[in-house]
């Protein structure tokens, strides 16, 4: 199991963490304007209203781009190499960067659609990957 | 919006670049940000003849605090600026410092750039609260992917180069053109860091660091410093040197979304900036005789000849393997190197390479009797500055 470095203890995206835990992916959505929206922000970015709901997305998207990293930045990640990061359209309209997971032989491309995989990486953290749709 | 007829004229010709000074480039661990830009400092003011007596105006960029940096110089601005330390501020300082002057808001500005980021252990990755993340400047959200392993902007460009890949078949030998193009300039320029050629294969053969880019797709990390001084034309032409007159500043962004990168390349900002620069210049992308283009990684460049119109919307690639940056072609650009192989100097050292340029002090890889030099650097925050050997 590879130590990824955690994401920051932050209260306002807790919620999305929490659910992930559940098998559930929480984004935002502005209760105003009904943008969708995250990571978590305070205000919506469109309509300036203060305040969103979180709602369960969809967990169905298609892959905008991605990049391999042969370079570990965290020391904890080096046998990970090489890993692959996804960016992510999600069916609601918000972006992701997330990890492409596969069978052996499946590799990522552009347009792929894919669904969310839920990861417990460890007791605390489960992350939101994802996995080719078919 | 663009810019009016009014706020075009206001500030064409009107400044012009009459110092210019740096430091040698590397790792010196003995010499911190306030040290190397004082040196950038007084390069600069005897490149001009004048002293720190006559600077009413000081941006800082990069340097850990504008005060100390003005107390060690022993000035007393009457405007002051610090930016950060991300390279769209170079081309940001230098259209604020031509509006200062141009206005009459002050005589003389010092532009003062220093990075000390190979000394300092500096990374462009992991750290997201430095210049790590996707980020720092590239995004605002980068902590929160990290648990994927998200990070750097070399990554975030990466999926710009992958997506642009896909889009109209650029392939690698088109990026590796522009790697082996800055780096044959560089063999020609005494104070790059990077002098020893290499051959597309080479290029091909280097490490991926985030895929589809390779190592000699990343600019270099080491230390240097870089000062401009910027008067009025009037004054300017009582100076030492030959005065190189900013033709045409102008800046748009996109923020919009910029967590995540543009998906138009930002070729939207760079259209709205190119139509800005052209029109105060009273010139176009076919009258520059010499390009500076903001290198930090090899698509970069590729995103800004397209973005500002040297080529059409994705065949960048091909028109940049045809050769027409390299110093016989049709457009010279960065021809000290840039940051791919001279220094990584977010900006200032092709400004300055720029005002050398039109000067006439480049020697062995010197642009044939050029008379408009554009720098261009594409981000978040587009910036371009058209230099000019006269006023209009």
């Amino acid at each position: 199991m590879i130590d990824v470095p955690m994401p920051p203890d932050d209260p306002e995206n807790r919620p999305h963490w929490d659910a992930a835990k559940r098998g559930v992916l929480l984004i935002q959505r502005c209760a105003a304007c009904g943008q969708c929206r995250f990571p978590a922000t305070r205000a919506c970015t469109r309509c300036h209203h203060v305040g969103g709901d979180w709602i369960k997305a969809s967990g169905l998207g298609e892959i905008e781009s991605f990049c391999v990293f042969h370079k570990a930045y965290w020391p904890a990640v080096r046998e990970a190499l090489p890993y692959t990061v996804v960016q992510v359209r999600l069916r609601e309209g918000v972006r992701v960067m997330s990890n492409f997971v596969a069978p052996a032989g499946r590799s990522a491309s552009i347009g792929l659609p894919v669904r969310a995989r839920f990861d417990p990486v460890r007791p605390e953290l489960t992350l939101v990957r994802f996995a080719p749709l078919v | 919006m663009i810019a009016t007829e009014t706020a075009r004229s206001a500030l064409a010709g009107k400044a012009a670049v009459v110092g210019v000074g740096t430091t040698r480039y590397g790792k010196f661990p003995d010499l911190n940000a306030y040290d190397l830009g004082q040196c950038a400092l007084r390069e600069a003011l005897d490149d001009c003849g004048l002293t720190h007596a006559d600077l009413d105006g000081l941006i800082v960029n990069r340097i850990p605090s504008y005060g100390r940096f003005a107390e060690l110089c022993g000035i007393d601005p009457r405007y002051t600026l610090a930016t950060p330390g991300h390279g769209r501020f170079s081309g940001a300082c230098i259209q604020t410092a031509a509006l200062l002057v141009a206005s009459g808001t002050v005589d003389t500005v010092a532009l003062v750039y220093a990075n000390d980021g190979a000394s300092a252990g500096t990374t462009y990755g992991g750290d997201a609260s430095g210049y790590g993340g996707a980020a720092g400047a590239y995004g605002s959200t980068d902590a929160h992917w990290a648990p994927y392993g998200m990070t750097s902007p070399g990554a975030f460009h990466a999926l710009m180069m992958q997506r642009h890949m896909h889009l109209y078949g650029t392939t690698p030998e088109q990026l590796g053109e522009i790697a082996v193009t800055f780096r044959r300039h560089a063999s020609l320029n005494p104070g790059a860091v990077k002098r020893q050629p290499f051959s597309l294969d080479d290029y091909l053969a280097a490490r991926f660091i985030c895929e589809p880019q390779r190592l000699l797709d990343y600019c270099l990390i080491n230390d240097g410093a870089v000062a401009m001084i910027i008067t009025s034309a009037e004054r300017a032409r009582d100076l030492r040197q030959p005065p190189v007159y900013i033709r045409g500043a102008s800046q748009a962004s996109r923020f919009a979304e910029s967590s995540f990168p543009p998906e138009d390349f930002w070729a939207a900002p760079m259209q709205t900036v190119a139509r800005d620069v052209y029109a105060m210049a009273g010139l176009g992308p076919q009258d520059m005789d010499g390009l500076m283009i903001y290198d930090n990684f090899t698509p970069t460049v590729l995103f800004t000849v397209e973005g500002f119109g040297f080529c059409p919307r994705g065949e960048g690639g091909r028109w940049i393997a045809d050769g027409h940056l390299r110093l016989d072609g049709a457009f010279p650009a960065n021809t000290s190197g840039g940051h791919l192989s001279e220094s990584y100097l977010q900006g200032w050292g092709l400004n300055v390479e720029a005002v050398r340029q039109l000067r006439g002090q480049c020697a062995e890889r010197q642009i044939r009797d050029p008379h408009a030099i554009q720098y261009m650097a594409a981000s978040p925050v587009v910036t371009s500055v058209i230099y000019g050997r006269s006023p209009s």
